[in-house]
């Protein structure tokens, strides 16, 4: 009977000191602010995010469609159409998408018209192993379409990938370094059409 | 996925204020001294050029840009700058690309500036100086020269070290040559003009 009332006593003992420490330790967690505010301990893909990338600013970066053939470095921005708006799931899930569309009226004598449109949906799953340093892995279909004045358009549907690695040096700011693919599946007016590099980019994180 | 697509909401209402009072660090050029840039991604900018005494040709390009042709479109440009004492800032914008077949180019715009903050996130940043440029317009010749001009951007930042730029950008050439290629050997002087609106972003450290 006795042995029972101590282990009782020490029990409650034992339930009041974890009350006291828990107390003591939720102020005291409260106040463990980092450089992500709130959500200290999670890196890049591990909290909700949007975000805004500009992406191909500098690179290497090869395109072909039919006979064209270019080898384009160091800056290679809007290559073309490399404007990005992304959602990130805490889960890691991420979409959105690039895109661009850009058009050129042209009086030399004669006159033109260009245009250039680029729309690139993906869908990713992004993840970090510190607070600094993560990846990125989207893919998804690629729309192009380029019509040169008064030429047939060219339209163009690729199935692209990115594999990027991200650092984020300070909040709401990412760096983005990787390789990039797309490869024509269907082409209308030109030939086989695609596009790889290694590229590197930024990205604006709000939440 | 919920809370993603909340916090999208709450981005985009964000920026639509654009007055960026969430930024919760000092306005922009008081905390933050080294700015880097990305600008001339797109925008709506009107472009004339004029060889001596040959013709004038003229260029809208709207949309988001490219580097395919300078003659088209203007740049865009990789910028660094500092704030050496508040509220002047020098620094540096650089294209360089080399598109193989379809020529290369090189421009190098340093620059002065001067940011008036409003608030927290939003400023005004006037910049001027002289870009050097370079274009190989691969076969077509070589035209080179300086360009004054400047900038008067406005900066919307709603969050700390990330903002977008939004302005107006002019520049016109003094003293540029094009070079002939090939046996075309002579050269020219040229006229080089670009006015309009561009939108770029920048990260400040």
């Amino acid at each position: 009977m006795e042995g029972r009332q101590h282990h009782a006593r020490r029990a409650l003992l034992g339930v009041a000191c974890a009350g006291l420490i828990g107390s003591a330790a939720a102020p005291a967690s409260a106040q463990l602010t980092s450089r992500f505010g709130t959500r200290a301990e999670r890196g890049f893909g591990n909290r909700d995010a949007v975000l805004f990338s500009v992406e191909n600013v500098l690179g290497l970066q090869h395109f072909a469609m039919g006979s064209l053939s270019i080898d384009a470095r160091p800056m290679t921005p809007l290559y073309w159409g490399n404007l990005g708006v992304w959602v990130v799931d805490r889960s890691g899930f991420t979409f959105g998408g690039t895109f661009g569309a850009s058009h050129v009226f042209l009086d030399s004598g004669d006159q033109q018209d260009v245009t250039l449109v680029r729309l690139r949906p993906r869908v990713g799953y992004a993840g970090s192993t510190t607070q600094w340093f993560g990846y990125w892995l989207r893919g998804g279909p690629s729309m192009m379409l380029a019509r040169l004045g008064g030429d047939d358009t060219v339209f163009s549907t690729l199935l692209g990938a990115e594999a990027y690695a991200v650092v984020t040096p300070v909040p709401h700011l990412g760096l983005l370094i990787g390789p990039n693919l797309d490869y024509g599946v269907y082409t209308k007016n030109a030939g086989t059409t695609y596009e790889y590099g290694l590229s590197a980019g930024l990205f604006g994180e709000f939440w | 996925m919920r809370r993603a697509l909340l916090s999208a909401g709450w981005s985009v209402a964000a920026l639509l204020a654009a007055s960026a009072a969430s930024a919760s660090g000092g306005a922009f050029s008081t905390e933050y001294p080294a700015v880097l840039t990305v600008e001339n991604l797109g925008g709506a900018m009107y472009l004339r050029s004029e060889v001596d005494g040959g013709p004038a040709s003229e260029a809208v390009a709207t949309g988001t840009f490219t580097t395919f042709s300078p003659a088209y479109q203007p740049l865009p440009r990789l910028g660094f700058h500092y704030f050496v004492a508040e509220p002047l800032s020098l620094g540096l914008g650089v294209h360089y690309s080399d598109l193989e077949r379809l020529g290369s180019s090189l421009e190098l715009a340093p620059r002065v500036g001067v940011a008036l903050p409003f608030d927290s996130g939003t400023a005004l940043w006037l910049r001027g100086g002289a870009t050097y440029f370079r274009y190989d317009l691969a076969g077509a010749g070589v035209v080179s020269g300086f360009a004054p001009g400047g900038e008067a951007l406005l900066v919307l930042g709603p969050v700390d070290h990330f903002a977008f730029l939004v302005g107006a950008h002019f520049s016109v050439s003094t003293g540029a040559t094009m070079k002939g290629a090939g046996d075309a050997a002579g050269s020219a002087d040229i006229s080089l003009m670009q006015a309009g609106l561009t939108f770029g972003v920048l990260a400040d450290f």
